[in-house]
């Protein structure tokens, strides 16, 4: 099953935003998904012409259900996903307003318009981001994805997992333990290594495996290589995109991007080339292990 | 003296009432209301070829398919009952409509004809006990499912009674799901601001039990107005009565406490599931036998599952292709040994479970319902799980698995497959075959799969490098018939219920000649109806385990069920096989693949040696037959006599790889452990004298101890360097593990000294009490005359450091003089990564990762005044980040013993938790039995401060006064020579 049976591309009229269309007529048309264009233009065309005049190849118009709307706000956009029941938001990280050269316009980091903030920080699917440097590598070959243990990590690297399959990727993976913050634990919740030779290794394989519960070797076997760095998260985050000619980074997120948050995210969007799909954590089943406080408090 | 009055001095603080049934007499009007609605809707369907007029129930029908339930819930339910499906409609349709909700509509204003009518009648019994409980001080709420609730409350003026009110409306309002699910409640205890373990749900109907249930209130109580007692029991109330009026508050109150203590605290519950912690709880659900582990993956797993099977001394040559770790960590220094890691073995509880080929299975979007109880008492996994498809249509399925004690080579299981409200034809698929054998149990080599015999499942295996040969035979059968199959496709009527039963046999060449005849003979010896008999004799030698083994801690139940469930994890871990030991995650996990380390006599042993003296034994005997692996590995340091593998399996070489590499960094991690944590050595030989101090076990000490103690003073003897008149041993790792190629550690020093003193007592104990086989001996090893004398001498010369002016031990030469590190709090229990890459640094700094100095403390108690271990406890207890797992339980002993209440107790619960709380971020890799052994030392020799003498086992006079918070008293078995000792504490306060 395609991890992404329908995607939405929302446009601003701007050139910028109309980048995110080469992406997202590609991946619809490999995984076979439907495609929504929300194109804002003020005057609205037949199809066709529209179609044409965004420059979606010919050969993809039937994938493509076409809205057109003078303008396409965050709600607009954000009703349209639950309307089409959508499983992915393809959108640039800057529009209209950034092409009219206006970094201030942009969120304190400079790097996220208002629109594509406010859809990625209230959007409940995964958002495939273009960041402002963004050069167009088609076909995608390899992914990356960090992952620390947390569950918004661990939803990335399924997602990861599922695309790299339908699209016969590469999966890179990357723990890279966080020098700056002195968070340096190989797993966020592991607490003991008692003998690090036998210790690292099961957890980082464990990193891997509690992310994928519902894969078997069959699946897995896209996953290339872990990598287990030290240091400034984003930077060797950087590193590793260019040492392995990374074609897309995937990662969790915890979904805000307001000052003091995301600050290593922030770092990645504005120096990164690649585009960069955006996973929050899933919603919680309900769990729990009746023991200690739970029995008797 | 004040009386305690209130809640407080109960065991719960709120009571949530169902209301129909309950609360008021409105079950009979809703019941009328169902079948005249439905009476009416079936008769109305009826054509030429309809099925014949079959009336609603209002008492089976009834209990079945609605009370409790959401009004349209309840539509949908009996519909699919009848195999009918309507289209869903919405709130606004008429009540004509033939929809789900214009039924339902339709319903409700029947019910309401019939409340104006007739008006609203209330239990009497039940309002009295409301009343008593709010004058006690207890919160009470009314949660139902009705839409008409605040108005039948109203009716029958009871609206004062309750401090908070859910029904129909609000749960609509709030996008609360109804009963069974236990959102509704769980909203009432919010609003009460009550957790829901010191609540108490009284309900009626078999929704609003398992609601109950689900939403883990301390009790539910399930009133049966009729015909419903074993439905409600089934459902999960743990107590069923016909009328409130059989339980007052103190009744109630009684009766949460019993659960507590008998249920709660013997048992692991989970409710729920959570795919990313689930490999967690596959290591904690292990069940086992000492022979084997099976891991408590599900028993329909998931693609992702781990569900090993672990046989003790199954080992085989290190697999150089396992999935990521390899990709990222290359070890080195195993070479061709045969005998590297533990060998993972495909999962013998699998099955495929499907109806009507709809699997059932957590991976679906399907279930509602998922809990999962190991028990401990009889050492047996249930699994309860409620399925439910989009028409309704409900399926239970209910296991039971264990590793039986009684034939260590047989696993049970059994299945029941029920369809709640809809018939259908039920798939089980029991074939032991895994899909993906080759990349998840890499070690073996597939021999035969499958059987002529269609009876019966044969998987059989041998191991690449060891060359063991595993064979596996199962037979399934189904209740009620002769036959046994694999593969099983029965129709099921609705209401029915299938029970199948599986056996599965587990022989290794390791055990005998021909593996696959034992295997197959044994399950084919056995019928579907030997389970109940089979799982008894299983129960009753696990009831003989609990006779040593069982902590009572009256005041806190969970400190019980920990205890209990660590006590669990030992038995299950230990064999009766000379050949085996405890690896350190034992066999619910690969981790550390499968190595014995020094922790099996340090830590683990004082807990058997003191519960299960045989197991004690057991354990030196593998010492015992590993010694000429620990010959050969003397032999190639350069010295005599016998040094043990820092890590172990089957022959006694070491298995300690020398160097790690990580492959992004290029970087290369020297491991010291294997060629310098020889105080190993030294923790064997302490062990052999513990157990024969503990024992008096003399044909033990003859036969083994006694060749184990020589040996190992002979290593010392050529390892410990003469400097002049003194002794010293350089060159080491204690067990503190950043800091390597240290001088004269104390607690290895202190250790080998023990040694050396202990052999030459040993050796003059048997040349007097058996000439004649020390002669042997003595010729056997060649030892010389003079050799024990040699020993003593350098016993007496080596140096041992003491404590300095202010009463510290120096942990290693040196050790003072190394530079500071102010450890951050957040560093503590979470090592950085930075202790892998930054080694060579941190072994300058004053850092340590786990007692050491206090470990030599804890391990000699009488050797140090108070004033020392106190000292020494201010000095390392705050430059010690517990790297490891072994640490937090010696901190609380030490703590313990030196009055600390809190520090013990801060260690004690992190010790104690460790695996079952919501921090255990390896558990994944499997449990950490010598954590639990180190707990249980800290227990026994911490806060009751035994020590044994010839009188037995004795608590120090103030571990009355050391007792933690909430303990009221403790109690616990102690074997010593040959008797069993009950010591019991009671708390006192310090005055």
């Amino acid at each position: 099953m395609s991890p992404f049976p329908c995607i939405l591309v929302p446009l601003d009229g701007s050139r910028v935003a109309a980048r995110s269309l080469g992406c997202a007529t590609w991946l619809a048309a490999r995984l076979g998904s439907r495609l929504h264009i929300l194109s804002a233009t003020p005057q609205e065309r037949p199809a066709r012409e529209e179609l044409a005049r965004l420059q979606v190849p010919e050969a993809h118009w039937p994938l493509v259900t076409l809205h057109q709307a003078p303008a396409y706000p965050e709600d607009a956009i954000l009703a349209a996903v639950v309307r089409h029941d959508v499983s992915l938001v393809v959108m640039s990280a800057v529009g209209e307003t950034a092409e009219a050269a206006t970094a201030a316009a942009a969120d304190s980091a400079g790097v996220v318009g208002h629109v594509p903030r406010a859809v990625l920080e209230r959007s409940e699917v995964p958002v495939l981001l273009l960041p402002p440097a963004y050069r167009e590598t088609l076909p995608w070959e390899r992914l990356l994805v960090p992952v620390s243990g947390e569950p918004a990590g661990d939803e990335a690297l399924a997602l990861a997992v599922r695309l790299a399959n339908a699209l016969a990727l590469e999966v890179h993976v990357a723990h890279v333990a966080d020098a700056d913050t002195g968070d340096e634990s190989l797993a966020a919740r592991a607490r003991y290594a008692d003998a690090i030779h036998h210790e690292y290794p099961s957890q980082l394989e464990e990193l891997v495996t509690r992310a994928l519960p519902h894969c078997g070797p069959a699946q897995t076997g896209c996953i290339a290589d872990i990598a287990l760095c030290r240091g400034d998260v984003a930077a060797e985050l950087l590193g590793l995109i260019e040492r392995k000619r990374v074609s897309m980074l995937v990662t969790g997120w915890h979904g805000r991007l307001s000052p003091g948050h995301a600050r290593v995210l922030k770092r990645l969007i504005r120096a990164i080339t690649s585009p960069v799909l955006l996973v929050k954590r899933p919603l919680r089943t309900p769990f729990r292990v009746k023991v200690g406080e739970e029995i008797e408090r | 003296m004040s009386e305690i009055t209130g809640s407080a001095a109960l065991g719960f603080d709120a009571v949530l009432f169902d209301l129909d049934g309950v609360v008021t007499r409105t079950a009979e009007l809703h019941a009328a209301a169902w079948a005249e609605l439905f009476d009416d809707f079936l008769s109305r369907r009826l054509g030429p070829a309809g099925e014949p007029f079959r009336p609603f129930d209002p008492a089976g029908d009834y209990l079945t398919y609605v009370d409790g339930k959401p009004r349209y819930a309840g539509v949908r339910s009996f519909l699919a009952a009848r195999g009918i499906t309507l289209p869903e409609g919405d709130p606004t349709d008429r009540a004509e409509a033939e929809t789900v909700h214009g039924l339902g509509g339709r319903k409700d204003a029947l019910f309401m004809n019939r409340l104006r009518r007739d008006g609203v009648q209330v239990f009497a019994s039940t309002v009295e006990v409301i009343r008593a409980l709010r004058e006690r001080g207890v919160k009470t709420a009314v949660v139902t499912s009705s839409r008409n609730g605040r108005e039948v409350l109203r009716a029958a003026d009871l609206e004062a009674l309750f401090d908070a009110r859910i029904d129909g409306l609000d749960a609509q309002a709030l996008g609360l799901a109804g009963k069974p699910h236990p959102d509704p409640f769980l909203k009432a205890a919010e609003l009460l601001d009550v957790a829901p373990g010191r609540a108490v749900v009284i309900e009626d109907s078999v929704s609003g039990v398992e609601a109950g249930c689900r939403g883990g209130f301390g009790l539910v109580v399930g009133v049966d107005r009729g015909g419903n007692r074993d439905a409600l029991a089934a459902h999960g109330a743990d107590v069923v009565v016909a009328d409130l009026g059989e339980l007052d508050v103190a009744g109630l109150d009684a009766r949460l406490r019993e659960k507590r203590e008998s249920v709660v605290a013997w048992q692991i519950e989970q409710e729920g599931f959570d795919p990313a912690r689930e490999h967690a709880m596959e290591s904690a659900f292990t069940v086992g036998n000492g022979y084997l582990g099976v891991r408590g993956t599900l028993d329909t797993p998931l693609a992702g599952s781990q569900g090993d099977l672990f046989i003790a001394g199954v080992y085989d040559r290190k697999h150089p292709e396992r999935p990521y770790s390899e990709l990222e960590f290359l070890g080195g220094g195993r070479g061709d040994y045969p005998y590297s890691e533990l060998v993972s073995a495909p999962f013998p509880f699998r099955l495929r479970l499907a109806v009507d080929g709809q699997p059932l299975d957590l991976a679906g979007p399907h279930w509602r319902v998922h809990r999962r109880v190991l028990d401990l008492r009889r050492g047996i996994l249930h699994g309860h799980a409620v399925y439910e498809t989009e028409a309704a249509r409900r399926t239970v399925v209910r296991t039971r698995r264990c590793a039986s004690l009684d034939d260590l080579h047989l696993l049970l299981q059994e299945v029941t497959v029920c369809l709640e409200n809809h018939s259908g034809t039920v798939e089980l698929d029991a074939s032991l075959a895994d899909p993906d054998l080759a990349v998840n149990h890499p070690h073996l080599t597939p021999r035969e799969a499958g059987s002529a015999d269609p009876a019966l499942d044969v998987q059989r295996f041998t191991t690449q490098a060891s060359a063991v040969e595993i064979c596996l035979a199962a037979r399934t059968s189904l209740a009620g018939r002769d036959t046994s199959a694999v593969r099983w496709r029965v129709p099921g009527t609705i209401g029915e219920t299938l029970t199948f039963h599986r056996y599965v046999a587990i022989y290794t060449s390791r055990d005998l000649a021909d593996p696959r005849s034992a295997a197959t003979e044994r399950v084919l010896a056995l019928r579907g109806e030997d389970f109940d008999r089979l799982l008894v004799a299983h129960t009753t030698r696990w009831r003989r385990i609990w006779e040593g083994a069982d902590v009572r801690v009256s005041g806190s139940p969970a400190t019980e069920q920990a205890l209990r469930f660590n006590a669990y994890h030992l038995a299950t871990a230990a064999d009766r096989d000379p050949r085996v030991s405890v690896g350190a995650r034992a066999l619910t996990g690969r981790a550390y693949e499968g190595h014995v380390f020094w922790d099996v006599e340090i830590f683990k042993l004082p807990l058997y040696l003191h519960t299960w003296p045989d197991v004690a034994r057991t354990l030196l005997l593998y010492r015992h037959h590993t010694l000429d692996g620990a010959r050969r590995r003397a032999r190639e340091l350069g010295h005599r006599g016998a040094c043990y593998a820092w890590e172990s399996t089957v022959t006694g070489d070491d298995v300690t790889p020398t160097t790690i590499r990580l492959k992004t960094t290029g970087k290369e991690i020297p491991i010291f452990t294997g060629v310098q944590q020889i105080h190993v050595t030294a923790g064997v030989a302490h062990a052999v004298w513990r157990y024969w101090e503990a024992t008096r076990d003399h044909d033990f000490l003859r036969d083994v101890g006694v060749e184990i103690l020589a040996e190992t003073a002979r290593f010392w003897a050529s390892r410990c360097a003469p400097d002049g008149r003194r002794y010293h041993i350089r060159g080491v790792v204690g067990p503190d593990e950043y800091h390597h190629s240290v001088d004269d550690n104390a607690y290895t020093n202190w250790l080998a000294r023990f040694n050396l003193e202990r052999a030459v007592e040993a050796v003059a104990w048997m040349t007097r009490d058996s000439p004649r086989a020390w002669d042997a001996l003595a010729e056997r090893l060649t030892l010389t005359r003079d050799e024990p004398a040699a020993w003593a001498g350098i016993a007496r010369e080596l140096y041992c450091p003491g404590p300095d002016a202010q009463g510290v031990i120096e942990q290693f030469a040196g050790f003072f003089d190394l530079g500071d590190y102010p450890l951050p709090r957040e560093e503590r229990f979470k090592a950085p990564i930075s202790r892998l890459f930054d080694w060579d640094q941190i072994n300058r700094l004053k850092l340590i990762k786990q007692a050491d100095v206090l470990m030599l403390l804890h391990l000699f108690p009488e050797a140090f005044p108070h004033e020392v271990v106190a000292a020494n406890y201010r000095y390392y207890e705050p430059i010690t980040d517990h790297g490891s797992s072994l640490s937090p339980g010696i901190h609380a002993a030490v703590a313990a013993r030196l009055g600390l209440r809190d520090d013990a107790e801060r260690y004690w619960r992190e010790s104690l938790w460790l695996d079952l709380s919501n921090r255990m971020g390896n558990s994944a890799l499997g449990v950490h039995p010598a954590c639990m052994g180190a707990t249980w030392q800290a227990l026994v020799f911490g806060f009751l401060g035994v020590r044994f003498g010839d009188g037995g086992p004795v608590p120090a006079p103030e571990a009355a006064t050391r007792l933690p918070s909430r303990w009221r008293a403790v109690s616990l078995a102690l074997a010593w020579r040959g008797r069993t000792y009950r010591i019991a504490v009671a708390r006192e306060e310090e005055p």
